[in-house]
């Protein structure tokens, strides 16, 4: 007969099933989760997008186009199809798993090195889903009723066994803040790679939180911050970094774009993407708005099937750039100085910026009489910059509705229909997928 | 070895008995009280494999004895005949001599066996006794009627009377069979003859439980034999299809995967479920045992011809033997052995089975050329194509119709032009193209030789076999090789030892991946056709392989071709031609033992069984194939007036990958056997190690060349290139994985049977299973389970009198069986190299579930056997139930937390049914007809789940769409109102109005408001085997049934685009297109821009979910014995010709479709019937 001792028994049974198996334990480990760039980095949402004034589609791309992209396309009732949402679960992914490290290295010691910077990074990831999740399942922002609107679940722990109700959309945003601030203070200033976040990272989404909310004095310091901490754009017409003879014209997957601070993105919808197969077509006013010597207007489109399309990305690898980059930043350092009276600065971002997109040699200094014509002329450029970049233009249409100035009512013309999204419109917040409704008993949004 | 002839005198009387040696021979197992001694010799034959000789007479006036024997040597047993009746014994090799003491003499006897009692002139008769198979009978009786004349048969049945009176008749009788009367003539020798088989005879039956071979009569649990002669009736090539409609219970579930899985662990997929299914996640496939131990190769390497019997084990008490393993059932597959004092036996079989093509007409997933291209006109119409026909960048395939249609309006051809040429492609039909040039007839051949035997200290069987199968599809087959060696020494007294060797080698090759349906080999790669159009030509009328577009449209072809690329065109034959693709697989299996007896009641045995399987890929794709060719081309750099640069290299491309799987099992194990006055104990216990260990690696070598085998290692994987037509991509990184996978189980058991007086027996079964799982800690690393089991043999008892009932016996056992699950009590991830970056990341698998437990099937099972007067009719009924408990599954979570599902104790079933198994002795004359019905019903439902369903949940075809009250495997479908009289649009019921709000119908999920329409798996199923015999001949056809079960039919989705992508259903035909028509028929209009929910509520509304009843004519085996006489002076004692049908066809289906319930495909597959085969074979034996 044969007796096994309990240890030996033990030892025989502690064996590893799979040699690539393992259970987080050490700091290296959870880093090594948050590495794991196609969760953490290329499964933003851009979902927001594909309902704004920047894209439209012909009708026979309207019809041969998937169901869930001509539903958000022409704001329908009812939008995901099979009940499930990438957006949504992929963003809670992120967060899920920016928790897991959380709750990992909660117990360690903070001393040892690279603690505090992965300790940021998981942070900035949890902020990040939650500002990205905010802009496509919550009312914009608004300080009057933040705390009556619904947020999303705030998720602060990592044991799926729990289940968080909405909240409101000032405990979402509270939330963001409070770990996108934590993580400015944690993470290095210079990260090994843009695919991780930096001091520079949390502070561009700071100002990108605050700019939604409305606060263009905090929006504008921390925008400031970072354009202080060695940032630069990249100039078009440097051909090694931006070329016509480049399938994307810009270096794949952002690889030595200097403009880039942070890089995500997202390749849910073939049909808006930089792809060969784009059914979208860039709206006539918007590609006509682009001065001949604007390098933009050829390097960031293509002419096909009749129509300009998008082609040039910062993500270059047939998704779209939902990272962060320092053109956005200057936008919104030009934007807040413009809001706040500062003429002279503001255009002055927003020619140094300008400089960079014109043929050498082709570009005249804008200038504006006043701050209004500044924040006009800003605004302008943001849409022209970053026309097809993560959700931004439709977030600048959910804040900017509430301004009688700039608020804009989005019409298609689909088979001789005429639908409108008007400003405010209830449309303007995506519902929840039905699966986690069934699964998790939250609200729904009105539609 | 040589067998004397005993010839027995009634009056010979030995007075000195030599019991030979220690005759140890298989230890005997008996359980008799107050039988004849006929019946105890009847039984020792059975398991010693000896013949007694003695003459019947001789029997007359004993008494009855009673002797209890548990694995105990031949001899003792022996003694135990004669301490009780006045019988000596002489035993001579296999041949046994019995001889009656102290006999009074015979008034009449003659005085010698030479003398000649008759006046007549003296005849000389020799002859043969043969049984109805054409085996000799060594030791018949050969007796003169009317005299004290006899002799008696030697080992090759021989027989030889000399001076004996002309005209006799001699009276043949031998145990077990009719004794048969023969009028002999002058002069006549050689002749042969043939005694019918006495069926009344008891039929003692061991099973194996892989532990321990055991009578039946002893257990108390659900075990069923499938017989040498069963698992040779059908003839295949895997040993699994030969109890595939003989055995109660046993559903084949139609998913069997033997695709080989070369890397790393995966649960076997047989197909088979035994009692339903207890189990959702865990592995749902009973577990497979090789003699005594679970096999852990490819069932493909084992030769059927090397298979003795196969014991299926279904209950707790039957499989609790087996633990953690055993929750799906056990099925042990005994091989062939020699015997001790056994002469050489030789069998020989030799089949050649021959398969149609499969019926491409059969699938109703197709729709015809010409109203596929009006609806793909339709779609150009509507300018669905006209973003492909624009772009020139990625230049997209377009279809042969769509490309005219462009052209015409174009004006590059007229329009007369164009429609003509359409025309002309209306009238193809690509399975025609399919049969003559993608698929053949198959022809699978089989031979194998083996020969068995033993001497008195050592038994040994060889046996060597061949396979080569011809697959349906061209270029397809599998060739295999198999070697097997028994032997068993008994070097010193108390000791065996056994070593077996078993090997295999096998090929399969897969150069045709182009068959009918084939999504990934005929995908256009445009994104709007996921499979080929009907109107395809894969050949000119010459036979010429012909160009199917793909990837890139003809014009951006030609013009590279121009520019000195390599032909990019895609042609189906041609890849079919040009493929090596062939996976080996090589097992090795080692297994030894030895078992030495302490005392005569205790035996300790360990046994160690070592299997290697390597499996080896092998797929060179060379330049002239398409996969090849298009990555060059992609990567080729051209720049005009000067040569293409080749960034990724001309030559072929190697994938080879080689795995390692190796398992070994220690088991040590103590046997306890005792028996006194009325007391049976038979106990076994000991502790079992089994590792199971996978290791490989796959490799693939860019610009490859055969003949040198060299390879081009300088490729840069990091920079993108630009490709052509457009765009940049990297050159795929070559495979350079590593597989390797560990699986260890550590068990602890014991099981204990103890018999009283044969009238009651009580089985106790317990075990302790642990396993490696990952992330739990050790104490739930181990799960106990028992089982416990009664028996009653009523007829035993002195008050039975049930006179047209002589059998009677009742069953009860209860107990728990396990599944071993592959969860994780901690978060799980995988460290992978991350794609872009090339970090050294974590990729998250499993969220954590602290509180996993082992899954636990509990089993209750009733069992009546019967038999009626003269065993007319045999039977055993057994009810069941099945409760599974804390069973595994993946369960859905809301997505909020980062996981879509976990793996949680989620689900309780409850399943119960009835296995009846009724054999009927219709005819018993020299025409014999024999009936055996296989009745099986099961009764199963969830009774727990704690998953919250989803709209998507319920729909399901033939999955679990976890409802509870309802079967694991159910349908729920939308409630159908029929079609929209105004624009045929599908209509259901939104809280009970008739509503087209579909996206509302499907959100309204709660199953109250869903049809439920039945379950998934036939409920009632079974056989019905007829087997008739006249002389030689015998004929055996089985009718299978399947009834109570429900299916999803296959249709259109009533979107235009889906037609092109994979949903083609000649439905089509039958659609709404006017107001009018919503009177007869369900199918719904077409319509473009397609509607998702529209579609989606359509293809799960109740108007597609169809009966699944049905009843086949399986197979028909027609077998013809070479008669005995034909056979003189032949090396052959038995030769026997067959013919066997398989996959005859339906009788009777209840779906009005013309759709066969076990191949229907649904949405992207095209399931055809298993075509019909018939085989031809010889079997012979000398």
């Amino acid at each position: 007969m044969l007796i096994y001792s309990c240890k030996k028994q033990d030892a025989w049974l502690n064996a590893k099933q799979l040699q690539g198996d393992v259970v987080p334990r050490t700091l290296a480990d959870y880093q090594a989760v948050l590495d794991w760039n196609p969760a953490m980095n290329d499964r933003e949402s851009i979902s927001g997008l594909l309902g704004t004034d920047n894209l439209y589609m012909k009708d026979a791309d309207y019809a041969a186009t998937d169901q869930q992209t001509a539903s958000l396309y022409s704001w329908q009732n009812t939008i995901w199809a099979n009940g499930t949402s990438s957006d949504w679960s992929d963003l809670y992914a992120s967060m899920e798993y920016a928790n897991v490290v959380l709750d990992g290295i909660a117990g360690m010691n903070a001393q040892q090195a690279g603690y505090s910077n992965l300790k940021g990074e998981a942070l900035f990831y949890r902020g990040f889903a939650l500002y990205n999740l905010a802009q496509v399942f919550c009312k914009p922002y608004s300080a009057a009723s933040a705390n009556t609107d619904m947020g999303v679940p705030v998720r602060l722990s990592s044991d799926a066994n729990i289940l968080y109700p909405r909240g409101t959309l000032q405990q979402t945003y509270l939330q963001m803040i409070s770990d996108v601030t934590a993580s400015a203070n944690l993470l290095d200033k210079q990260p090994l790679t843009i695919y991780r976040p930096s001091t520079n990272a949390a502070n561009a989404l700071l100002a990108k939180i605050y700019l939604v909310m409305g606060d263009y004095s905090n929006a504008g310091t921390y925008a400031n911050k970072v354009l202080l901490n060695g940032t630069s754009l990249l100039d078009f017409n440097n051909t090694t970094l931006a070329s016509l003879n480049n399938y994307y014209r810009f270096p794949p997957n952002g690889i030595n774009n200097p403009e880039i601070i942070f890089y995500a993105s997202c390749s849910d919808y073939a049909a808006i993407s930089a792809s060969p197969r784009t059914r979208g077509s860039v709206d006539t006013n918007l590609y006509n708005s682009y001065n001949d010597n604007d390098l933009r207007k050829s390097l960031f489109y293509v002419s096909l099937n009749g129509t300009e399309r998008f082609r040039g990305d910062y993500a270059a690898s047939g998704g779209v750039f939902c990272g962060i980059a320092t053109n956005e930043v200057y936008l919104i350092r030009a934007e807040c100085n413009a809001r706040q009276g500062n003429t002279s600065p503001a255009m002055a971002d927003l020619n140094k910026l300008l400089k960079n997109r014109y043929a050498t040699g082709t570009f005249t200094n804008l200038t504006a009489a006043d701050a209004t014509t500044a924040l006009q002329l800003v605004l302008q450029e943001r849409r022209k910059e970053l026309p097809f970049t993560a959700n931004i233009r439709w977030e600048d249409l959910r804040r900017l509705n509430t301004d009688p100035t700039f608020r804009v009512t989005v019409t298609r013309i689909i088979n001789g229909t005429v639908y409108t999204l008007p400003p405010n419109d209830p449309k303007y917040v995506l519902p929840i997928p039905d699966n986690e409704i069934q699964l998790s008993g939250i609200q729904q949004n009105p539609r | 070895m040589r067998i004397t002839t005993v010839l027995i005198g009634i009056q010979a009387c030995f007075t000195t008995i030599l019991l030979a040696g220690a005759l140890e021979a298989q230890p005997i197992n008996l359980n008799a009280d107050q039988v004849s001694v006929k019946q105890v010799f009847i039984n020792i034959e059975k398991q010693a494999g000896v013949t007694f000789i003695y003459d019947e007479k001789m029997l007359e006036g004993l008494n009855k004895i009673s002797i209890k024997a548990i694995n105990e040597p031949l001899t003792e047993v022996l003694k135990s005949i004669s301490s009780q009746v006045p019988l000596q014994f002489k035993q001579s090799g296999a041949v046994i001599g019995v001889v009656r003491i102290s006999v009074k003499p015979h008034p009449k006897a003659p005085v010698s066996e030479k003398a000649i009692p008759l006046n007549s002139p003296p005849v000389t008769v020799s002859g043969k006794v043969i049984d109805e198979k054409g085996q000799p009978l060594a030791g018949a009786t050969i007796k003169i009627k009317n005299s004290n004349f006899q002799t008696s048969t030697n080992e090759h049945g021989v027989f030889r009377l000399d001076n004996i009176p002309d005209s006799a008749i001699l009276v043949v009788s031998y145990i077990g069979f009719k004794s048969k009367e023969v009028r002999i003539r002058k002069g006549a020798s050689n002749i042969v003859i043939t005694l019918e088989s006495d069926a009344s005879s008891l039929k003692e039956v061991v099973v194996s439980t892989g532990y321990q071979d055991i009578p039946k009569e002893r257990e108390t649990g659900s075990f069923d034999l499938v017989n040498n002669e069963l698992v040779n009736r059908r003839v295949s090539t895997n040993i699994l299809d030969r109890i595939d409609g003989i055995t109660s219970g046993v559903y084949f579930n139609g998913t069997a995967d033997n695709s080989i899985n070369a890397s790393g662990y995966s649960p076997r997929n047989s197909g088979i479920n035994i009692r339903g299914q207890s189990t959702i996640n865990a592995s749902v496939d009973p577990l497979i045992v090789v003699d005594n131990f679970p096999y852990a190769g490819q069932i493909s390497n084992i030769n059927p011809n090397d298979v003795e019997s196969i014991t299926i084990l279904k209950d707790a008490a039957a499989a609790s033997i087996w633990g953690a393993n055993a929750a799906n059932g056990v099925i042990v597959i005994t091989t062939k052995k020699g015997r001790l004092n056994q002469k050489m036996r030789v069998e020989l079989n030799a089949s050649v089975t021959v398969g149609n093509k499969p019926n491409l007409f059969y699938d109703k997933n197709f729709l015809n050329s010409s109203d596929y291209i009006d609806v793909e006109t339709y779609l150009f119409k509507q300018g669905y194509f006209d973003n492909d026909l624009s772009n020139t960048y990625s230049y997209p395939a377009l279809s042969p119709v769509v490309s005219l249609l462009a052209q015409a309006r174009d004006g590059t051809i007229s329009e007369a032009s164009a429609t003509n040429q359409i025309n002309a492609l209306r009238q193809n039909d690509v399975r025609n193209d399919f049969e003559k040039y993608v698929y053949q007839k198959s022809v699978d051949q089989q031979y194998s030789l083996g020969i068995n035997g033993g001497g008195s200290d050592y038994t040994y069987a060889l046996s060597v076999g061949l396979d080569n199968n011809r697959d349906n599809l061209i270029r397809n087959g599998f060739d295999r090789t198999t070697v097997k060696s028994t032997n068993a020494y008994t070097p010193f007294k108390n000791l065996t030892l056994t070593a077996d060797l078993n090997y295999s080698q096998n090929t399969t090759f897969l150069n045709n991946a182009y068959g009918y349906g084939d999504l990934s080999a005929y995908a256009m790669g445009n994104g709007e056709y996921n499979t080929l159009y009907p109107y395809a030509q894969l050949a000119d009328s010459k036979g010429n392989s012909l160009i199917i577009p793909k990837n890139y449209g003809s014009s951006y072809i030609n013009s590279t071709q121009a520019e000195g690329f390599l032909d990019w065109n895609f042609r189906p034959l041609d890849e079919i031609k040009n493929s090596d693709n062939t996976t080996k697989v090589n097992d090795l299996l080692l297994r030894f033992s030895a078992l030495y007896k302490i005392i005569p009641q205790l035996s300790a045995q360990i046994q160690y069984q070592n299997e290697h399987q390597i499996v080896d890929l092998h797929n060179f794709q060379s330049q002239d194939t398409y996969y090849t060719r298009n990555l060059i081309n992609e990567f080729a750099e051209y720049t005009p007036g000067s040569p293409i640069n080749y960034i990724f290299p001309l030559g072929g491309i190697l994938n080879s990958g080689n795995y390692d799987w190796e398992s070994d099992n220690l088991r040590a194990q103590l046997n306890y056997n005792q028996s006194f006055k009325k007391n049976v104990i038979t106990a076994i216990a000991g502790s079992e190690l089994r590792q199971q260990k996978t290791d490989g690696y796959n490799s693939t070598s860019y610009g490859y060349n055969n003949n040198y085998g060299t390879a081009v290692s300088q490729l840069n994987y990091n920079t993108y290139y630009n490709t052509n037509p457009s765009g940049s991509n990297l050159i795929p990184a070559p495979q350079a994985g590593t597989a390797e996978s560990l699986y260890r189980y550590l068990s602890y058991f014991a099981n204990a049977a103890y018999t009283y007086d044969e009238r009651y027996v009580l089985n106790l079964s317990g075990r302790k299973d642990g396993a490696n799982l990952f992330g739990a800690k050790t104490n739930d690393k181990i799960t106990p389970l028992w089982s416990a089991g009664l028996g009653w043999n009523a007829s035993k008892e002195s008050f039975y009198a049930v006179g047209w009932l002589p059998y009677l016996r009742l069953r009860a056992t209860y107990g728990f069986n396990g599944n071993v699950y592959n969860g994780t009590a901690y978060l799980r991830g995988n460290y992978t190299t991350a794609p872009t970056t090339g970090a050294n990341a974590i990729l998250i698998a499993d969220p954590p579930n602290p509180e996993l437990r082992w899954e636990r099937v509990k089993n209750i099972n009733f069992g009546l056997d019967l038999g009626t007067k003269g065993d007319r009719i045999t039977g055993t009924i057994e009810f069941y139930r099945k409760d599974g408990e804390d069973l595994v599954e993946p369960t859905p979570l809301a997505t909020q937390t980062g996981f879509t599902t976990f793996t949680a104790n989620t689900a309780n079933t409850k399943s119960h049914g009835t296995d009846i198994t009724i054999q009927s002795r219709n005819l018993t004359g020299a025409l014999k007809w024999n009936t055996t019905l296989l009745f099986s019903t099961l009764d199963d439902k969830l009774t727990k789940y704690d998953v919250a369903s989803t709209s998507s949940s319920i729909q399901v075809t033939g999955g679990i769409p976890g409802i509870v009250g309802y079967p694991l495997y159910s349908i729920f479908s939308y409630k159908w109102a029929g079609l929209d009289p105004a624009n045929g649009n599908p209509r259901g019921y939104l809280n009970g109005q008739v509503s087209e709000n579909y996206s509302g119908i499907i959100n309204n999920y709660a199953p109250a408001n869903l049809v439920y329409n039945g379950s998934a798996r036939p409920t009632v199923y079974g056989s019905f085997r007829n087997d008739f015999s006249y002389k030689g001949f015998s004929l055996s056809a089985n009718i299978k049934y399947e009834l109570g079960f429900v299916f999803r039919r296959p249709s259109i989705t009533g979107n235009y685009t889906d037609i092109l992508t994979y949903y083609a259903n000649s439905d089509y035909d039958n659609r709404w297109q006017q107001p009018g028509d919503e009177l007869h028929t369900n199918v719904p209009s077409l319509i473009y821009p397609g509607d998702n929910n529209r579609s989606e509520f359509y293809t799960y509304s109740q108007v597609l979910v169809q009966s699944g009843n049905n009843i086949r004519l399986q197979d028909i085996r027609l077998g013809y014995d070479i008669p005995a006489s034909w056979l003189r002076n032949k090396p052959f004692q038995r030769l026997q010709v067959y013919a066997y049908a398989n996959n005859i066809g339906i009788i009777w289906r209840e779906n009005k479709y013309g759709i066969d319930p076990d191949a229907y495909g649904f949405g992207l597959t095209h399931t055809l019937p298993n075509p019909f085969t018939i085989s031809f074979g010889v079997n012979a034996n000398f």
